[in-house]
């Protein structure tokens, strides 16, 4: 069954032509998404669409089953879907750690040790104590990267929506995101990441891709032919 | 919990920004302090003036009245007012409403207003024989001075309830007619009660050797002064014949049961003109109310007719003077008497009047002035302090607009961040209260006592002012109220005693008042924020922000 289901959704700011029209496309859980697209092609607002952030202008975005324009979307902000924004949007006067926690109580879930779960999870996107207890300010942008991610994975969300995630990082640290969010996928979530990156293209389990045109989304499985690969390479070296 | 850990935060974070708003709140709280406390010092010394107050109060003929219908009628007549002719529409206009009778009186008196009703009547009467008024002046004959025809005229002999003329001025002979009635140089005066003694009651009178006199009875019992006793060698048990100054051959006896001696005797030399014996204080002679009715009934027994210089007939009889004071517990209870009055049918010629009322709303002048600055005060930092305190939680709504857009994008409520900013404002406007508690609480009393004393200055500087122009100095003689809190000058020689004291300490009714003032302020400045943060939109933010 979807998690997120887009019936037909198009979108057009006021007294603009249509960004996107009849998009009908369908989330699963347990899969890693790329959504692809030209510059302009209305990635960034296609997330926002599925953020929550916005409404389509016609059809309707469905989360379980439901539409998103009838539910608490404060609460399917904080609690069913991770937003790792492309500009970070952290809060600059908090620590690292600061700002996990906050999105963790933000969340209204019942969360135990906050403080030593957000460090754990900022270690796991590779920040360590002292990253993790400096203002934000204070860190590179890949460190503010992964500081989103943390975020954005602390209450254990559902989804998780990706917006150029490794844009800003050099490709090994890019490699450890996709890893993350690979992982995070194998875990039962949804991560849909918008992406220019034909590495990130290549590592996802399939991939839609925007056009200026009315489209329909072209779905890949790269990943398993890359996992494959993968399990062949180490198989032969062994 | 979201929302009070991250005011918390935000306070901490923005130590500069709120410190500044924290002194705004505390300069406020402390201005509305002193301004709040000189109110509620005010209110409560007016109220406890008022519950120590007693008030009498007197019906009489209300003569601006009178004196405005003459005029009036003269209009209607002619084109032009002849004073003259004003003056004898207002003799006869007079002559229509006579001074009321003891009998009247009692029947207003007979109210649940009125706490008690004091009566006197008064006679002028002549000494006779070797007895003799007592005068600063060289003696004088004075069973001549009846008979004097160039006499001037005197103020009204009869004497207030309790009230002592001032003395001295004036030699012996004594004027002969006032108002119809002929001129002694004795007053003697009735009392019905020993409440309507009031000089005795409040001290100023003592009786020295002898005994009280019965007031219940027509026994020619008198009181006299020291001063009288010792001019003309009497002691108690003694008698004086007094005689009518109309006709010196009608004459009455009084003993003497007793002898007082007086405070108020201090005023000889004072600046105000005396035209008769009879007024000094030292020459009233004390009865009970049914001796001078006695006085008066054989009067009018033996009465003959005379024709005066103006060829106007003119009874001999003694004609006593009734003074009725009704005594108030309140000026609510005299207000509602007044218009009791008017219920009961008092002719709108008489009118109810009271001094102490008078002196009372009088001597709380300067501190209505004050109540009414502190007033004006409260409301300017009020107004100002919201100005103020808005635009800054505006400009710092703007500044945090960021904040907000990523507080609603990862799912925090608007009405919880927006909360969040009620609650900051509120921590810290709490923070500025107590600061301005603790300096108001400090400053109010000697503000405020410093501001009175300006008052109370600048209101017997006035008084004096108008004293002057009018020839009249230092007739009470008091010291400066600000200085001594003594009696201070007040219009037309009545003393007025200013309250020239308040208490501005802070209590918990004010405290009260003052937080509610802070709540109220930084329930309107975080308003402002709330209305910003409501109308944000997450994604236009973060979208400009990117």
């Amino acid at each position: 069954m979807s998690l997120l289901e887009l019936n037909n959704i198009s979108y057009s700011y006021a007294g603009a032509a249509p960004v996107f029209s009849g998009l009908a496309w369908t989330f699963e859980e347990n899969k890693l998404y790329g959504i692809t697209g030209r510059s302009g092609a209305g990635k960034t607002t296609l997330l926002s669409l599925l953020a929550g952030l916005t409404n389509p202008t016609a059809g309707t975005v469905r989360f379980d089953g439901r539409d998103l324009a009838s539910i608490d979307r404060y609460r399917y902000r904080s609690q069913d879907i991770g937003v790792i924004f492309q500009s970070f949007n952290l809060l600059p006067h908090l620590t690292a750690a600061e700002n996990v926690e906050l999105s963790m109580r933000a969340s209204g879930k019942k969360l135990d040790h906050k403080r030593d779960k957000s460090l754990a999870l900022l270690d796991r996107v590779g920040l360590g104590n002292e990253l993790a207890n400096r203002r934000v300010l204070k860190l590179s942008g890949g460190e503010q990267q992964r500081v989103a991610i943390a975020r954005a994975l602390s209450y254990d969300p559902k989804i998780i929506l990706a917006d150029e995630p490794t844009g800003n990082l050099d490709l090994n640290t890019q490699n450890d995101i996709i890893d993350i969010l690979s992982d995070m996928a194998d875990e039962g979530k949804c991560v849909i990441i918008v992406t220019h990156s034909p590495d990130v293209v290549r590592s996802v389990d399939e991939v839609y891709e925007l056009r200026a045109a009315p489209v329909q989304g072209r779905k890949s499985r790269r990943r398993e032919a890359v996992a494959a690969q993968k399990a062949a390479d180490q198989g032969g070296s062994d | 919990m979201l929302v009070i850990i991250n005011a918390v935060k935000a306070i901490t974070r923005s130590k500069g920004r709120n410190i500044l708003i924290m002194l705004i709140v505390a300069v406020i709280a402390a201005a509305s302090a002193v301004a709040l406390s000189i109110r509620h010092a005010a209110s409560e010394a007016e109220t406890s003036g008022q519950s120590d107050l007693t008030i009498t109060g007197a019906i009489g003929l209300d003569r601006q009245k009178l004196m405005e219908s003459a005029q009036a009628g003269q209009s209607t007549d002619g084109a032009t007012q002849d004073p003259a002719a004003s003056m004898d529409s207002m003799r006869e206009l007079m002559q229509q409403y006579p001074d009321l009778t003891l009998d009247q009186l009692q029947t207003y008196a007979d109210s649940s207003y009125v706490a008690d009703f004091l009566y006197s009547a008064s006679l002028s009467l002549d000494t006779t024989g070797d007895v003799e008024a007592v005068s600063d002046q060289a003696s004088s004959d004075t069973t001549d001075s009846a008979e004097d025809p160039s006499a001037t005229e005197s103020s009204d002999p009869s004497m207030p309830s309790g009230q002592d003329p001032q003395r001295g001025g004036f030699a012996g002979g004594g004027p002969t007619m006032f108002g119809g009635r002929s001129m002694g140089d004795l007053t003697v005066i009735g009392y019905g009660s020993e409440a309507s003694m009031t000089s005795f009651v409040d001290g100023t009178n003592q009786i020295s050797d002898g005994s009280m006199i019965d007031l219940t009875q027509a026994d020619n019992a008198c009181l006299v002064s020291d001063e009288f006793a010792s001019f003309n060698s009497l002691a108690v048990g003694d008698t004086i014949t007094l005689a009518n100054p109309a006709a010196d051959t009608e004459t009455y006896t009084l003993t003497i049961a007793g002898i007082y001696q007086s405070d108020s005797s201090s005023t000889s030399g004072s600046d105000i003109p005396m035209f008769s014996t009879s007024q000094d204080s030292a020459n009233q002679v004390i009865v009970s109310y049914p001796t001078v009715s006695s006085i008066e009934t054989s009067s009018a027994s033996v009465a003959t007719d005379t024709t005066d210089s103006q060829g106007d007939t003119v009874s001999t009889a003694l004609s006593a003077s009734t003074s009725g004071d009704y005594v108030f517990a309140s000026p609510a209870d005299y207000n509602a008497f007044d218009a009791e009055l008017t219920a009961k049918g008092l002719d709108s010629a008489y009118t109810l009047s009271s001094s102490d009322l008078e002196n009372y709303e009088a001597s709380l002048v300067p501190l209505q002035n004050l109540s009414s600055f502190a007033q004006t005060l409260l409301w300017i930092v009020l107004g100002v302090g919201a100005v103020v305190l808005v635009t800054i939680a505006i400009f710092s709504i703007r500044e945090r607009k960021y904040e907000v857009g990523v507080l609603t994008a990862i799912g925090v409520a608007k009405p919880k961040v927006a909360l969040q900013f009620v609650v900051e404002m509120f921590l810290v406007a709490v923070l500025g209260l107590l600061v301005g508690l603790g300096v108001g609480a400090a400053v109010s009393p000697p503000i405020a006592s410093s501001l009175l004393s300006a008052q109370v200055a600048q209101q017997e500087s006035q008084s004096q002012s108008v004293d002057q122009n009018f020839g009249r100095v230092n007739i009470q003689g008091g010291p400066p109220a600000a200085q001594g809190g003594g009696p201070s000058g007040g219009g037309f020689g009545q003393a007025v005693d200013y309250i020239n004291q308040i208490n501005a300490t802070l209590d918990w009714s004010v405290i009260s008042q003052l937080a509610a003032i802070g709540l109220g302020l930084a329930v309107l400045a975080s308003a402002a924020g709330v209305v910003f943060v409501m109308r944000y939109d997450p994604l236009t933010i973060l979208s400009n922000r990117s």
